[in-house]
This record gives structure tokens, C-alpha cells and sequence, in this order.
């Protein structure tokens, strides 16, 4: 079999063609995208509020990164995290305890495009790391490989499960994680296949 | 003004995105990641590529669409994550039903060998086929280098057409009509 009659076969089975789904309202959509995004603002800025009030004591002075990634939503997400992490490294600087690199993950309201290499070479802080144990919102890692900013053998991450979209980790599971001032943003983290790993290795190490 | 530049993105990519979604979800599933999909696009419509900044012409679909399915692929995972399996089994099940009894005597096969490939792999495939789209673009899409784009095509593409190959040599099979030869 070819690649054209491959391709034949493939279209002639396409999904789409049977489909008995309406078309989508193209002005109805944008019309629900633009007032749907007012509305959400303002019901995430008022629930980043409420998380504050809840004192959650590991999060330290999540609150402003909380109004910045739930009411900025994706378009926030990592520029505003890297842009204004003044707030972060005053109140949330991590240390490692233990042995073991403390970070928190923060949610978002957003959705983005698994990141690659171009925007997780940015973080400062750059591990390939196994899931070792997965307990109520704490996903502990095992390092497999640092390209930045650590050398500790064990990442504990801790994850706010009460906020939304949260990334969730598999146990066993192999992901590439950045992280700055502590916090690993909402689109900072993806699955660790052979490529993005030999990807990684070549641009850190040419190898 | 950013809204009129989101109209004229939506007139683009809104019906590409929904044939997107139709393919690889169940339908139920298909509007709210659309819509969380186009609330994305609005939040980040500075970034997308080849979207000018003017209030000019239209963007080409070959420009912002494969940035977009990028977009779509994303949200549609985080559906799927919080959904959990529970999801991915109901759009196995639905997409085994959803067929008319003679399209899916046509292409249970094919649909089956496309679930045998790693999901990465089908991906790239279907966004070949369905999509249309060129290596370079698919790099786009998934956030793989173009390099690693074409490897997985080419193996997707050799898996495939060596399943169905067999199943087509089968002599028990459905009698094909594309009449292909057991050689």
C-alpha cells in the first residue's frame, strides 16, 4: 500500500464525513468566548480572594500569584508568572528539605499548548524526573536528569488539587518539569518521551 | 481592536477546529472543548501565529491553523485528564457505535489498527490525513521537532499499511474492493 491510496483509505474513514453533529454557530461561539471571559474573570479574581482567606499555609503568598493565574488565565500564565515573580521570591523562595526540592504546582483557569523545548528552557529551574509515589496532592519525583537550576535526587510537588486543571502526575510516569521561584506554573510540565528527552539532552548536554 | 481580530480568526478555525474534535472525541464532548478551545484563542490571541495585527485580510488557515489545533489538542488533554479514563473508554465505545453498520464493516479495521499505534503516533497520522497537514505544521501542532514529525509519520504510515496489508491477505476477511492482491 502506498502513501496515496494510505491516504485514500484513511479519508474515506474520516470521522467528520459521518458525523451527524450540527455545524458549529461561528457568531454564537465568539459572542460566548468574549462574554464568558468577562464573567469568568470576575468569578476567578473573586475565588482567588476566597483561597487566601482559607490561610492555606504552604502556599505562603500564593494569593497574588492566585489573582495572577486564576483571573489572568492562560494568556498569564507563564509571562505573567516570569514577568512578576517578585511576589514569588520574597515570600515563596523554597529551600530544599530534607534532601528533597520542595516546589508547588500552581492551576490555572487556562488551558496551553504542551510546551516544549523553546519555553522550558526558560525556567530556571529544569528536571526529567520519574513519579515515585502519588499521595492526595503531593506527586513525589525521583530526578532522572537536572538541566537547570538543581541537584537534588527527589522533587516533592506539591499540588493545590483545589484549584482547577491542575496537572496531574502518574505514578511511574516520566515528565520534563520547570519550575521559577518554586512554583511550577500551569503549563511548565509534559510527558517525557524518548524524543523530548533526547531533544533535551542534546540541546543542555549536545548529546 | 482584538475582538474583530478574534471574529476574523473564528470565521477561520472555528469549523476546522469542530472536524478536529469530532474525530477524536465523543460528540457530547465536542462543544465544551470547542468553546474552552476559542476561550484560549481569545486570551491569547496576540500569540497566535500569522494572525497580522491589522484590521486586514483574513489569515491564512495554513498560518494560524496548525498553532490553533495545538490549542485544541491541549484543551481536549485537560478534558481528558479530568475526565480520567472513564472518558477515553466512552469515545472507544462511541466511536465503535456511532458508524452506520456498513461504514463500520468498511473501516473497523482501519479504526483498529489506528488504536493499536502509540497515541502519539496516531495523532501525527490523523493530523497527516485528516487535517492535511504538512510535517512542518504537525511540528507545530504537537510541539515535536519537525524532524521527529517525520520519523513517527513514516513509521505510522509503515504500521498501518502492514496491518491492513494483512488483514486485506486475510482469506477470511471481508472481501475488499480495492481488490488489492495478497502478495
Amino acid at each position: 500500500m502506498n502513501d496515496d491510496e494510505l491516504l485514500d483509505r484513511l479519508k474515506s474513514a474520516d470521522p467528520a464525513l459521518t458525523t451527524q453533529a450540527p455545524p458549529p454557530d461561528i457568531d454564537r461561539l465568539v459572542e460566548d468566548t468574549l462574554n464568558t471571559d468577562t464573567a469568568l474573570q470576575s468569578a476567578t479574581t473573586a475565588a482567588g480572594i476566597a483561597t487566601a482567606g482559607w490561610g492555606r499555609r504552604r502556599l505562603f503568598g500564593l494569593a497574588a500569584a492566585g489573582l495572577l493565574v486564576l483571573g489572568g488565565g492562560v494568556a498569564g500564565g507563564i509571562m505573567a508568572n516570569s514577568g512578576n515573580g517578585n511576589g514569588h521570591s520574597a515570600s515563596a523562595k523554597t529551600a530544599p528539605t530534607a534532601g528533597a526540592l520542595r516546589l508547588t504546582a500552581e492551576g490555572g483557569s487556562g488551558k496551553c499548548v504542551p510546551p516544549g523545548l523553546d519555553t522550558l528552557r526558560k525556567y530556571p529551574t529544569l528536571f526529567e524526573g520519574t513519579v515515585t509515589s502519588v499521595k492526595g496532592s503531593t506527586t513525589t519525583f525521583r530526578v532522572d536528569q537536572w538541566f537547570k537550576g538543581g541537584d537534588a535526587e527527589t522533587v516533592v510537588l506539591t499540588s493545590d488539587t483545589g484549584i482547577p486543571e491542575t496537572l496531574s502526575y502518574a505514578e511511574g510516569g516520566r515528565y520534563i518539569v520547570g519550575a521559577k521561584d518554586g512554583f511550577v506554573p500551569p503549563c511548565a510540565a509534559i510527558d517525557a518521551t524518548p524524543e523530548t528527552i533526547a531533544e533535551f539532552h542534546q540541546a543542555f548536554f549536545g548529546k | 481592536m482584538q475582538q474583530a481580530r478574534f471574529e476574523r480568526l473564528a470565521r477561520v478555525v472555528v469549523e476546522p477546529l469542530h472536524r478536529y474534535l469530532l474525530r477524536r472525541t465523543s460528540a457530547d464532548m465536542v462543544d465544551d472543548v470547542l468553546s474552552e478551545t476559542m476561550l484560549v484563542l481569545w486570551r491569547r490571541i496576540d500569540e497566535v501565529p500569522g494572525l497580522g495585527a491589522g484590521a486586514l485580510p483574513e489569515p491564512d488557515p495554513g498560518d494560524v491553523l496548525p498553532w490553533c489545533y495545538g490549542v485544541a489538542r491541549g484543551c481536549l488533554a485537560n478534558a481528558r485528564r479530568a475526565d480520567g479514563r472513564r472518558l477515553r473508554l466512552v469515545e472507544r465505545l462511541i466511536r465503535s457505535h456511532e458508524q452506520s453498520p456498513d461504514r463500520a464493516a468498511d473501516h473497523g479495521e482501519l479504526h483498529a489498527a489506528l488504536d493499536a499505534l502509540a497515541a502519539q503516533d496516531r495523532e501525527v497520522l490523523q493530523l497527516w490525513a485528516w487535517e492535511g497537514l504538512a510535517p512542518r505544521q504537525i511540528a507545530e501542532a504537537t510541539g515535536l521537532t519537525a524532524n521527529a514529525v517525520s520519523i513517527r509519520l513514516h513509521r505510522a504510515k509503515k504500521k498501518i499499511a502492514a496491518q491492513l496489508g494483512r488483514k486485506d491477505a486475510e482469506p477470511t476477511g471481508h472481501k475488499r474492493d480495492e481488490g488489492r492482491s495478497s502478495q
